[in-house]
Parts: C-alpha cells; sequence; structure tokens
C-alpha cells in the first residue's frame, strides 16, 4: 500500500505541493491527473524516496519514505517518462545491473532478467544490445527494470508519452498484466483514455493540490449534473424559451439536437419535453450522453483554475 | 516482493556500480584506444625525447610525470562522461531510484569511470616507460635515486587524483558533457605544470615542500570527495535532469 499525508513540498518560495494526501490500496491502481507543473513528478518522486519532504509523511508498504527513504526505495518500481537506458548493454546485462542495484545475488538477478524478459515479451532479444531495440521496446525493459525487485508500489510517470498507437496499446496491456493483489500502482499520464482503461481511482492536481478525487465513472458525472441530449425530427431555431427559469446549465443548440446539464431530471426534463412539444417540436428521443473522462477533466481544471 | 531484495551498504552498492563502469569502459572503442594512447604508445613516443635527455635526471623526471598523470585527463574526461553525461542522457534517475546510498553511486562512478584505468593506464606507462629505457643512458634507475623515483611516482598519483576531482567539481556546473570538458581545461594544464615543478623540487631534495605539498593535495581530494558528494547528491541530480 502507498499512503501519502499531508504532504508538502517547496522549491524555494514555490509550494510544489502542497498538503496532498492520498492512498493507494494494494492491487489498485491510482491515475494522477493534471496539468504540466501540477506537481505529479514531484509527488511520485516524493512518494518513492528519490527526493526529499519539505512536511508531512509518506509510507510504502509500511515503510517510512521519510526515516527510511533506502528501504523505501528498496520497496518501489519506478518508471518516470523516457525508459533512459544504457544502450550499449545487452539487455540481459542490464536488468542484471539493476536486479544487482537492488541487492540480488549475481546468480538471481540473472535469473530475474530472464524471469523479465520473458514477461515483456523480450526473451529472444536478451543477449542483444539495446541501441537495437525500438522505442517501444526500449519502455518494455524500462518496465521491466521497474520490476525487477518485484515491487510493491509501482510509479509509472507518462509510460507511453512518444509512444505509437500500437505500442502504447501493448504497454498497456503489460501494465495491466502486472496488476496484482500485492502491488500499488500510481500511473501520472496526460492521457484520460489510458486512465479510463486502467485506473480504478483518479486523483486530480492543479497547483499541488488535489482538487478532484474519485472512480472514473464519479468523476464522469459533473458537479453540474447530468448531461442530456434532445433529438428532434426536424432542426428548430434556438428554443431558449423552453429552458427558461429551469434549473439547467450549458445549454448547446446544434442542427437537430439539443443538449444540456441538469442535477435534477427527474422534475427537469418532463417539463422541458412538455415546454418543447407545446412550442411544435417533434421529439424523438431523449437521452443521457456519457461524458468522457476529458471533458470531465477540462471541466474540473478549469473550475479549479477559476476558484 | 522478493526477499532477497535489500538496501545494499555503501561498500557492496560501491562495488556493483564500479563494476558496471568498468565494463562499459572496457566495452568502449574510444576509451580503449585512449588507454592505449596515454599507456602504451605516448610513454614510448615520451621516452624517446628522454633518450635526447642523455641523463639529465630533472629531464628524465619531468618526462616521467607526464607520463603518470596524462592518463588522469582521459579519466577525467571518462568521470564527465560518468556523470555529467549520465545527467544530461537521463540515465543518471534510475539509478538514483535505486536503493543505493549517494555515496555508493558516486564513489562507484569515480573509481570505476575515471580513478581505476588511470590508475591502470598510469601504471603500463610507467612500465612501457622505464622497459624503454632500461639499460639505456636515461634509465630512471640509474640516473635518480629510488626514493625521489618514489616520491614522484606518488606525487604524479595525487596529482591526477585531485585534477580528475576538481575537474569533476567544476565540470558539474555545466549541463552538457562538451560545456564540462572546456571548464575542466582550467584544471588539467596547471595540475600538469605544477606536477612538474614538484618533481624538480623532489630532485633537489627539499623534503618538508614535497610533504607539504603533498599533504595539500591529499586535503584538496579529500575536501573535493566531500564537496562532490554533497553537490551529486540525488535531489541535486535529479532536479538537473528534469
Amino acid at each position: 500500500m502507498i499512503k501519502l499525508e499531508n504532504l508538502v513540498r517547496t522549491f524555494g518560495s514555490s509550494r510544489a505541493v502542497d498538503d496532498l494526501s492520498m492512498q493507494v490500496l494494494d492491487g489498485s491502481i491510482v491515475a494522477l491527473l493534471g496539468p504540466n507543473g501540477a506537481g505529479k513528478t514531484t509527488t511520485v518522486r516524493m512518494a518513492a524516496g528519490l527526493i526529499g519532504i519539505t512536511q508531512g509523511r509518506a509510507w510504502i508498504d509500511d515503510v517510512d519514505v521519510v526515516s527510511d527513504p533506502a528501504h523505501a526505495r528498496a520497496r518501489a518500481g519506478l518508471l518516470m517518462g523516457e525508459a533512459n537506458l544504457y544502450d550499449n548493454m545487452t539487455l540481459q546485462g542490464y536488468l542484471s545491473f539493476f536486479g544487482e542495484a537492488y541487492g540480488l545475488t549475481s546468480a538471481t538477478a540473472k535469473r530475474r532478467a530472464g524471469q523479465l524478459a520473458e514477461e515483456v515479451g523480450l526473451s529472444d532479444r536478451l543477449t542483444r544490445k539495446i541501441e537495437s531495440f525500438s522505442k517501444g521496446m526500449k519502455q518494455r525493459v524500462g518496465l521491466a527494470r521497474a520490476l525487477v525487485n518485484d515491487p510493491p508500489a509501482l510509479f509509472l510517470d507518462e509510460p507511453t508519452s512518444g509512444l505509437d498507437v500500437e505500442a502504447a496499446i501493448e504497454f498497456r496491456e503489460r501494465i495491466k498484466e502486472f496488476r496484482h493483489e500485492r502491488r500499488s500502482i500510481v500511473l501520472c499520464t496526460h492521457v484520460l483514455a489510458e486512465a479510463e482503461e486502467l485506473a480504478d481511482d483518479v486523483i486530480v492536481i492543479q497547483r499541488g493540490k488535489i482538487v478532484a478525487h474519485g472512480t472514473p465513472a464519479q468523476l464522469k458525472r459533473s458537479s453540474a449534473g447530468d448531461r442530456y441530449r434532445i433529438r428532434l425530427v426536424r432542426p428548430l431555431k434556438k428554443f431558449e424559451a423552453a429552458f427558461r427559469g429551469l434549473p439547467v446549465e450549458d445549454v448547446r443548440f446544434d442542427d437537430g439536437t439539443i443538449e444540456f446539464l441538469t442535477k435534477d431530471a427527474a422534475e427537469t426534463n418532463p417539463e422541458i419535453v412538455r415546454r418543447l412539444v407545446a412550442a411544435g417540436a417533434d421529439i424523438i428521443a431523449v437521452d443521457e450522453v456519457d461524458r468522457t473522462l476529458q471533458e470531465a477533466y477540462v471541466d474540473i481544471v478549469r473550475s479549479a483554475r477559476n476558484e | 516482493m522478493s526477499d532477497e531484495v535489500r538496501a545494499l551498504p555503501a561498500l557492496p552498492g560501491t562495488w556493483v556500480i564500479m563494476r558496471r563502469e568498468l565494463r562499459a569502459l572496457l566495452q568502449d572503442r574510444r576509451s580503449i584506444t585512449m588507454m592505449g594512447i596515454f599507456g602504451l604508445v605516448l610513454p614510448i613516443v615520451i621516452a624517446e625525447g628522454a633518450l635526447g635527455s642523455r641523463g639529465k635526471a630533472h629531464a628524465v623526471l619531468g618526462i616521467l610525470t607526464e607520463v603518470l598523470v596524462f592518463p588522469y585527463i582521459a579519466g577525467l574526461q571518462a568521470a564527465l562522461t560518468a556523470f555529467v553525461g549520465e545527467r544530461e542522457h537521463g540515465t543518471l534517475g534510475p539509478l538514483l531510484a535505486t536503493p543505493l546510498t549517494n555515496v555508493s553511486i558516486f564513489a562507484g562512478k569515480l573509481l570505476g569511470a575515471a580513478y581505476v584505468p588511470s590508475l591502470a593506464t598510469s601504471a603500463i606507462g610507467f612500465i612501457a616507460f622505464i622497459s624503454f629505457l632500461h639499460g639505456k643512458a636515461s634509465d630512471p634507475f640509474q640516473v635518480v635515486a629510488h626514493s625521489v623515483l618514489i616520491e614522484t611516482v606518488v606525487l604524479s598519483l595525487i596529482a591526477g587524483f585531485t585534477m580528475v576531482m576538481l575537474g569533476l567539481l567544476l565540470g558539474s556546473k555545466s549541463k552538457s558533457v562538451r560545456g564540462a570538458q572546456a571548464i575542466t581545461a582550467v584544471v588539467v594544464f596547471p595540475v600538469i605544470f605544477g606536477v612538474q615543478v614538484l618533481a624538480q623540487v623532489v630532485l633537489n631534495r627539499r623534503p618538508w615542500i614535497v610533504w607539504a605539498v603533498l599533504a595539500g593535495l591529499v586535503a584538496a581530494i579529500v575536501a573535493s570527495l566531500g564537496l562532490a558528494a554533497r553537490v551529486w547528491n540525488r535531489e541535486e541530480a535529479l532536479v538537473s535532469s528534469g
């Protein structure tokens, strides 16, 4: 389990992370979302014991990161953006070296290298130099490196950035494979579809603070209510009057459709339908519109910025 | 998590890093070529020059210091690549994420990339130099007292170590290997010149000056090591590499 409690990190006078608390249970994946400079990477670096914590506490698998960062790092796996490998080493040499850096004996590290190469689908390239690998393969080597110590906590910071679509899909499949009941995973990403596909929980960070937290489904439900779409037989000119005085927001008129947000569909929607019919509209359907996580995220970040 | 995973103490950690650096060095053709030039070609070419000195002790000693110290120029370049280069290419980050201590990473890189290969090259160069001049008029064992020879060797080695440390400290201010190499030129030439002057002092049997300088150089290394370990700490390296 990863537990962060009131984390603060300052760089000079600026607060990169500001009183951030979160918990990642064993077996779950939490996605950290936020604009550039929001504090995601700093949070991960603090949680993984790479940089100091100005204030607050953090634990990885019950090991206190503040008082024992080396043992905390021994329990963490980390992939920060591009894998950044030693290209002139063979895959086996590279993974064995990192195994030894985590305290494995030479023989165990070598065995583990072979096992990981197989798990990331690179067993046929074990004795090849990394410089001959494609970018997608290199990223998989980075994932294998992060797993060399079989960590109970895995931190992935934008692991698919720069990968082509196919390689990114394959990489996500690997992440799913490496998820298990004894491992907590933190995933920082700008790819909302990735967060939606992989994460059990999503945390949105803005200016070092958590501005939203919930399952992807919960976040998609806007604080302004659910979105509905009314489809009409014929395009009508704007119909503001049908919505006047009702608790709706963000009403959009398009060619033959009207979309709006409401918190109280049971009361509002029948009234809107009544008014539209009274005004001569032929209604085909009233549907609930599924918001994408991307739409939800944009709303959250914008409203946090305006606060 | 595997039961075998653990945070290694400083010494075994240093060994792990040092071995990797040495392996990387031995796989790098450019580094091997440099070692060949400094360890075999240069000493013999320089020994030719020593032959011309016709047994003049100060000339032989001056040339010998060059043979002993020059390999550290290559060592300094390797050390800069190991530190600044890794930071430049982002490969330091994964290493810093391991449970290895700052001292292990720093010392392992310094020993593996710079000191051990430089020391080995310097020793090979010394042997090549001595062998080439053996039995000739400029044979160092014939023209210089053994104690002077030993003092010169020790002095040169410590000067080489100091040069690497100071160069690394200055080079650390740069974000690219190229920039770091330019900065370190400031250190290389005074050290080479200085060690030649000191060899003459050794020859003129003024031991207190030599020991004072030796003590100063050792103090400089110790101070530099402390400073370097702070400059090259985990957080600094991570923040610098973005």
